[in-house]
């Protein structure tokens, strides 16, 4: 239990933020894009799965010091609840010998959509610290106001005007469709194919694209590739649209109520308990497609 | 002749605006129509739940778990239409 607790919390979750990194470019909305040869990286999003990360690593490397069995500590108890909840979930839909190889991937998946999901209620906003009065950025002492609708990251390619330390806004990355395409690739694609193609060789796996035996498994073929391929859509889209939609309504209908304890509701809702179910289906769906490929007989 | 000219020129003077109309209202009727199926789907399922949960009450936390899952996967088409409203509204600029 000690060395899953420490194998799950730390190596995965460098995993998991390094794919996230990997597919975390471009948004439809990126407030800060950094460009690197001409692919455009969120700047927020990246930084948040980081921080997201951070605090699962650091959560659980804290919370499983000094582990005992005659005198659990809380936070091992806590900790013991969350890995004994996804060791029973993972031996019912898979089996319980081969479960075991996937209850780190599958813990790790929930915590960290989990997280994501809840760290847009920090209340963070974009600022910057140590920059230059933002009138004065042609260092001509005139205020310039054709200028104030460009964004702020293009006066500092002419090197006129120091934007300093840029603090990013904690919202959710899994509201750039970007993370759950990164998670819905790196789980279905990869795990879930991966080990079915392990577990029944390359031929078996070729052979279940051809499922009904005969000559109507042939017929189908089309329409299993399609459905191979609308899992990894609709599992991704399906997150993306329910977080970055939570995200929406919050700002309008706060912005219409003049932020008057409303949001505190909106926050509860769409916030906890939106996020908590997403992340639950998320990671429910993800297993029910390795488990398609990976169960035991 | 005329008249289909300043027609034309009329239709090429608001085609911005016609453009930008036409997604706001796409995006409305997506949204509307796209509301439907994950409503009724979702009721059908919540009510499925209920009776089972006063047939066997001590199933609860199963029915409970197994309706949420099916219901937020019966959202999944309510959810295309938000993104492509969404996306229909960026359009619309």
């Amino acid at each position: 239990m000690k060395r899953l607790l420490r194998n799950s919390s730390l190596a995965l979750v460098a995993m998991l933020t390094a794919s996230s990194y990997a597919f975390a470019e471009g948004a439809l909305d990126a407030p800060m894009p950094i460009e690197i040869h001409g692919w455009f990286f969120s700047h927020d999003t990246i930084v948040m799965c980081g921080v997201v990360a951070f605090v699962i690593t650091a959560l659980c490397w804290l919370g499983s010091r000094g582990l005992s069995k005659e005198k659990p500590g809380k936070a091992q108890v806590l900790l013991e609840m969350i890995v004994t909840a996804f060791d029973d979930l993972v031996k019912q839909s898979i089996g319980p010998t081969r479960g075991r190889k996937y209850l780190p991937y599958i813990g790790t998946l929930f915590l960290f959509v989990w997280t994501c999901n809840m760290i847009g209620m920090v209340p963070i906003e974009h600022s910057y610290i140590g920059a230059e009065p933002y009138h004065d950025f042609n260092h001509n002492g005139s205020f310039d106001p054709g200028e104030w609708d460009q964004p702020k990251d293009d006066l500092n390619k002419n090197g006129m005007h120091d934007p300093g330390f840029r603090v990013p806004a904690f919202e959710e990355p899994t509201a750039n469709l970007n993370v759950p395409l990164g998670l819905a690739l790196l789980f279905v694609l990869f795990i879930g194919h991966g080990s079915e193609i392990r577990i029944h060789g390359l031929w078996g796996y070729i052979k279940s694209y051809f499922s009904p035996e005969g000559m109507i498994g042939i017929c189908m073929f089309p329409l299993n590739v399609v459905g191979k391929i609308a899992e990894i859509v609709s599992i991704s889209f399906r997150l993306f649209g329910n977080i970055f939609g939570g995200v929406v309504i919050i700002t309008v209908v706060s912005g219409l109520l003049s932020y008057i304890l409303v949001p505190i509701g909106l926050f509860g809702f769409f916030g906890v308990f939106v996020g908590t179910v997403q992340a639950f289906v998320f990671t429910m769906l993800a297993l029910t497609y390795i488990s398609m490929g990976a169960a035991e007989e | 002749m005329d008249a289909t000219q300043s027609l034309v020129e009329a239709i090429e003077k608001f085609a911005p605006a016609i453009k930008s109309a036409a997604a706001l209202v796409g995006a409305g009727i997506c949204m509307g129509f796209g509301a439907i199926g994950p409503g009724v789907g979702e009721g059908f399922a919540a009510g499925k739940a209920c009776e089972g949960i006063s047939r066997r009450p001590e199933e609860y936390s199963q029915l409970f778990r197994t309706m949420l899952i099916g219901q937020a996967v019966s959202e999944s088409t309510g959810i295309y239409s938000l993104v492509i409203a969404l996306l229909l509204i960026g359009k619309a600029g």
